[in-house]
Formats: C-alpha cells, structure tokens, sequence
C-alpha cells in the first residue's frame, strides 16, 4: 500500500462526508463547465460574427457617397499609398461613372425610373432635360471579385468570364438584369464612349440595383470615362478584425482631409454587444465556481487535516517524510474533485443548454439589444442582416474536450484546495504523538 | 550502547520557560530493558521524543553506538526514525483506517522494503506477538486494548530497530493484560537483541527491569 492507495482508500473512511462534499463540488464544478460550454459557444459565434461582417476599412472621397454628395474624388496614388500600411492585405479602388442610355452607350437601363428616380432627377435639377431614364452605373474595379461600396462586397459570375480587373483592356462585366434588358451574353458587344466593349461574362450581386450595373477594369472606366488616375471609393482589406481601429487611424492620417474613412468595426462591436454581455457574465461565474470550489476542497482538507494530526504526527514518527504525507492527502483530495468533476460533467450536460438559454434571454430583456447598422455602414454594407441573429440558437455543448478540462479543473482546484492543508501537515510536530489527550 | 550526556530541552512560550528535561546524562547497553518513573509532567515522554529523534534537544549529545543522533537532519533524521527505533505508545496510536496487517507494513513501507518482504515480515511478527488469522485483517476499532498494543509492537520492531521507546505501554491495560504486554517486550528485547527504554507507572515493569532511572522536574536520579 502507498501513499496515493492509502489517500483514494481514506476518500471512503467517512461515507456520509464524502458524499456531502462530492455533491457540493459537482454542482461548482458542473457549473464552471456548463460556464465553459456556454463560453465556447459564445466565442465561436463571436468570431463568426467579425468574419461575417468583414474585416474592411472604407475610403469614400471627404464628402461623397457613391453618387451622392460632393468633394473632390481620390487619386489612385492616395489609394495604392494605404497599401503600405500595417495589416492591410489588399486595397480595392474604384470608380463610379453613370452611362445615360442613347448618349454614351447603346445600352438601356435594366431599372424603370419610377418614384425614386424622378425624385432624384428633381434633386439633381435634371427636370428639364428630357426623357426620364434611369443612368446605367458603371463601376470599374481594381478586383474583379469586390465592384467596391456601391454594389457590395460580393459579386459571383454566373456565365463566361471574370474581368482581368488589372488591365486596361475594352470588356466589362454587365450584371445580370441588365444582360436579360440587353440581351447580352458573354462575348456580346455594346458601345460605351464610343468605344465597342466586349462582354467576358455575366455576374449576380444579389440587388436588382447592382444587377442592373456594368463593372469595367478600373484603368478602363477611368480612361474611358475621362477620370484618369481618379478614384471614388476603396475597401482596405485588413487582416485580422483585431487591427481595424489602428489600420482606420493611419488610413486617416495618411489621406487627411481629403477622405472619409470608416470601418466595419462599429457594426462589430454593436452586433457582439450583447454576446460580449453573456460573456462576461459566464467569465464571471465560471471563475467564481472554480473559486468556489477550491474554497470548498479546502476547506474539507482542513477539517480532515485537523481531524487526523495525530495520525499524521504518527506518520511522521514512524518515518514518513512530508512529501510522502502530503501525496497521501493530496491524493485524497484529488479524488473527492475528481468524483466532483465527473458528477458535475452529468450535472453539466443536463443543465448546458437550459442555463445558456436563461443567460441568452436574461441578456435579451437586460442589456442593449442586438446591434443595428450605423447609418454610412448599412450603405457601405448593404443588406447585412447576420448579427440580427447573433443570439439565436446559441448550443452549448458538452463533449469529451469539454469533460476533460473538467478532470484539469478537477485536479488544478484539488492542488490549490490541497496548498494550505499541506502546510498545516508540515508544521506539525512528530512530538504530538506523545501527547495524551 | 546508548550513551546521553547532557540532555536539555526547554520549552519557551511567551515569558515562561519549562525546563521539561534539565541535564540528563546515564548509559544503556545493547539489549538492557530500562524503566524510566516519574511523576506527570516530569519530563518522562519529552525524555522519549529526544531519544527517538521526534524533537531536537535544546543542549547535549544523544550517541547511539558511536553515532551522534542530534546532529542528524533531513533524510538520515527520517532513515534514523525508520529503521533505529521503534515506539510504542500508552494509546496504541495504530492508523485507525489501515488492518492490523497494514499497519505493521506500514514503516517498512517508509524504509523502502519491497512488498513481499513487508507482508511476510509483518505476519512473522504478529505470529510472535499472538496475532493471526482473521484479526490480521481487522481494523484497529475492532481489535481489543491488548491486541491494539500487540500490534503496535509488532509494528515497533518492524524494521529491526536498535532501540524500542515506549510511553506508558500498560497505562490503558488492566494488570493481567499489561503483565503479558511487559512479558511480551521482555522477551523480544532478547530474541531480537533491541534495547527498551520504556516509562511505566507499572511495578511489574519497573520489577522486571534491567535498570530503573527515576526523573524529577526533568533530573534524572537512579535507582
Ligand atoms: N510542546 C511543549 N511546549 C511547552 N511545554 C511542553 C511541551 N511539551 C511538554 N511540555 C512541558 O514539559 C513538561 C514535561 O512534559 P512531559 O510530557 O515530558 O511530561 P511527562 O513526564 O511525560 O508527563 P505525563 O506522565 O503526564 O505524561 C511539562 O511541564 C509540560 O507541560
Ligand atoms: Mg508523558
């Protein structure tokens, strides 16, 4: 028999105690692990919540929107400058133009005018010019994949080609509403500034609005368009949420007053809130029921250590060394968590889902609600509607992982739970033995 | 041959100091069964704690065949507590949650015998001391006042030691019981050539005694 077999066979010397303390341990430590799941869960929706919303930075020129607004537009030397920043992976440049149907181009307008179109005609003191036809939006990108703020971040060819977004060659992209009005078809042709353009494919952006659109190679439209060098928007890609703040901060000294420069990270924070909310509060308690549960590991090792000094002190007489004592009650320890743990684990997986459910909805009446878009990003973002759902079917999950950094708690609460007891066996005196009481 | 010079040990707390063994200086030779009286409080167990190493002398030398016993520290004070003396206490002090068995095994265990070695060892002993059977497995809550301190001698004489300190080993046994107790030491001090310094109360000790020493206010006088 050793020390480690004489700590686990004293965990059943006093039954009823045993299971008293197992049973107080379980629920702490079945708490810090329904804590842990629900933290798991929580963490991984945050992160998926900062990648749905991108880890963009967006320059619009000091005072202009898309096409509204005014200001002076950016120089492509501004733009490829924020390519050097720290943390910045890629920079997208692009430039807006409005075909007028029958004026710069033999296409037709894939949107009817109606009651917002006449109103902008009126804003833009157009009344008076004629026909009420819609503008065909052009975009040309410096990244065949992003056609930059106006039409959204994403955008899939669904026939032929992508554009070679880098050269300055006559073919363009033509959304998927404009190539039906038009009868287009990857290799069609249509004129533009009196140049014949060349169709390499059709794309699907999800909007009728950027459906209706054409996108060009960014140097195309420029030239094309008579905006040589000019620029009037870009998405900074940055390459780790962390790092949006800083890498806003320098595009905003490094361009000054000449852009407006906003990032995603608003949207981020607002639409984490309530999880970061959640997430707290589970930290919290998951460290208070790990304290609580060295406190109460404690604790009984003290009683018990109070209870057999004489028994130690005749260890001790009879040659056992500290460390050998120690193991011994250490190990004893170690087993009442660990039986701790393992009931807490079936406490655990029980009650997971029902206390996340309680933190979510307890969340949901208490804190601020789920974050909604400040006014500039739901433009630049579009229809984003993932962080509306931030909260919903939240699981926490109790599996092997988390069952075993169970049994680590387990034994991490059972050597601090184990500390001060073993210095009380330390200090006592193997004299003690001859003492009558 | 144990030889003690000098022996003191003063307990300080606060102001007061008790001067529980106060110059203590006698011999005894190898396999000698000597009886220590005394009045309570006259410094009888603190005496025992010092020769078994359990409590470090303020003053003196405590030789045990030539070898300086309070100059020992560490690992040689533990191989010291192990395998040179043995104790018997007046409340047994048997671990309550071990057998009888086990608890004999215990301090060789301490010593690093192997377990085979321990277990034939210990039912060796506790044939010799009139334990067998099924009291072998019994706790100690089970087994009567007698067999308790039969079991602690086996236990004492477990890892062969020199020496066997005992603390009053008849003081919870009615007469006839501690007769046998101190017929039982008696004999294993021969069989087992192991000097026995023990303190009694008991006459029928004190009578069977090689050497009886008599200690007063922590002085001791012969006899
Ligand atoms: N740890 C200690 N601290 C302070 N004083 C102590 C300590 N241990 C013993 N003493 C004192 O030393 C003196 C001798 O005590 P000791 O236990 O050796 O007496 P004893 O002869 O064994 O008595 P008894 O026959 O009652 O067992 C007593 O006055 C006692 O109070
Ligand atoms: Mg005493």
């Amino acid at each position: 028999m050793s020390a480690i077999s004489r700590g686990t066979k004293n965990v059943i010397r006093n039954p009823i105690r045993t299971f008293s303390v197992v049973i107080i341990l379980s629920i702490s430590l079945g708490l810090a692990l329904v804590m842990f799941a629900a933290l798991n869960a929580i963490n991984g929706r945050i992160e998926s919540v900062k990648s749905s919303i991108g880890n963009m930075v967006m320059v619009s020129p000091a005072g202009a929107r898309g096409f509204l607004g005014g200001g002076e537009p950016l120089t492509t030397g501004q733009v490829d400058s924020l390519k050097s920043l720290d943390h910045v992976t890629s920079v997208d440049a692009t430039i807006d133009a409005q075909l007028r149907p029958d004026q710069d181009t033999s296409l037709q307008s894939a949107m009817e005018a109606g009651t917002l179109g006449n109103r902008q005609f009126r804003a833009f003191g157009r009344m008076g010019q004629g026909a009420m036809t819609m503008p065909i939006f052009a975009i040309g990108t410096s990244n065949s994949s992003s056609a930059g703020q106006l039409i959204g971040s994403s955008v899939t060819v669904t026939a032929g080609q992508t554009l070679d977004a880098a050269a300055d060659s006559d073919t363009a992209l033509v959304g998927t509403a404009l190539a039906e009005k038009n009868q287009l078809a990857a290799g069609s042709t249509f004129t533009a500034y009196g140049k014949t353009v060349t169709v390499t494919g059709v794309f699907d952006a999800g909007t009728h609005f950027a459906n209706s659109a054409v996108v060009f190679p960014l140097k195309t439209l420029q030239r094309l368009s008579e905006q040589t060098d000019q620029v009037t928007s870009a998405v900074v890609h940055v390459d780790s949420v962390d790092d949006l703040a800083s890498v806003t901060t320098a595009a905003k000294d490094k361009l000054g007053d000449a852009a407006d420069v906003t990032s995603s990270e608003e949207t981020v924070t607002q639409a984490v809130q309530p999880l970061e909310n959640i997430r707290s509060i589970a930290t919290t308690s998951l460290v208070g029921a790990l304290i609580a549960a060295a406190v109460i590991t404690l604790l009984t090792m003290v009683m018990v250590v109070r209870e057999r000094r004489k028994e130690i002190a005749v260890l001790k007489a009879l040659g056992a060394g500290d460390a050998t004592i120690m193991t011994q009650f250490t190990t004893e320890a170690l087993a009442l968590s660990l039986l701790g743990s393992i009931v807490g684990s079936a406490l655990g997986f029980v009650f997971s889902n029902p206390v996340l459910n309680a933190l979510v909805s307890n969340s949901r009446g208490a804190g601020p609600g789920p974050g909604e878009p400040g006014r500039g990003m739901r433009i630049a973002f579009g229809s984003f509607a993932g962080f509306r759902t931030t909260l919903q079917n939240l699981a926490a999950v109790i599996n092997l992982e988390v069952v075993a950094y169970g049994l680590l708690a387990a034994v991490i609460v059972a050597v601090i739970g184990s500390a001060f007891p073993a210095w009380l066996i330390g200090k006592i005196r193997p004299a003690e033995v001859l003492r009558n009481e | 041959m144990i030889k003690v010079e000098n022996l003191k040990k003063v307990f300080r707390s606060g102001s007061t100091e008790v001067r529980a063994v106060d110059g203590v200086n006698f011999e005894v030779a190898t396999g000698q069964l000597v009886a220590i009286i005394g009045k309570s409080g006259s410094g009888k167990s603190t005496l025992l704690a010092l020769l078994g190493a359990l409590d470090m002398p303020t003053e003196g030398t405590i030789e045990i065949d030539g070898k300086n016993v309070t100059d020992l520290r560490g690992k040689n004070l533990l191989t010291y507590r192990r395998t040179s003396v043995g104790f018997v206490f007046q409340n047994y002090n048997l671990v309550p949650n071990l057998s009888a068995l086990d608890n004999v095994m215990l301090p060789m265990e301490f010593a690093g015998r192997s377990a085979a070695e321990r277990r034939s060892r210990a039912e060796h002993l506790l044939q010799s001391v009139g334990i067998s059977g099924d009291i072998l497995k019994r706790r100690p809550g089970k087994l009567s006042g007698g067999e308790q301190q039969r079991v602690a001698i086996a236990r004492a004489l477990s890892n062969k030691p020199k020496l066997v300190l005992a603390d009053e080993p008849t003081g919870n046994l009615d007469t006839q019981t501690g007769q046998k107790i101190v017929e039982l030491l008696r004999s294993l001090s021969r069989s087992e050539k192991t000097t026995i310094i023990t303190v009694t109360h008991d006459q029928a000790i004190a009578s069977l005694a090689d050497k009886v020493y008599r200690l007063h206010d922590g002085k001791l006088t012969g006899s």
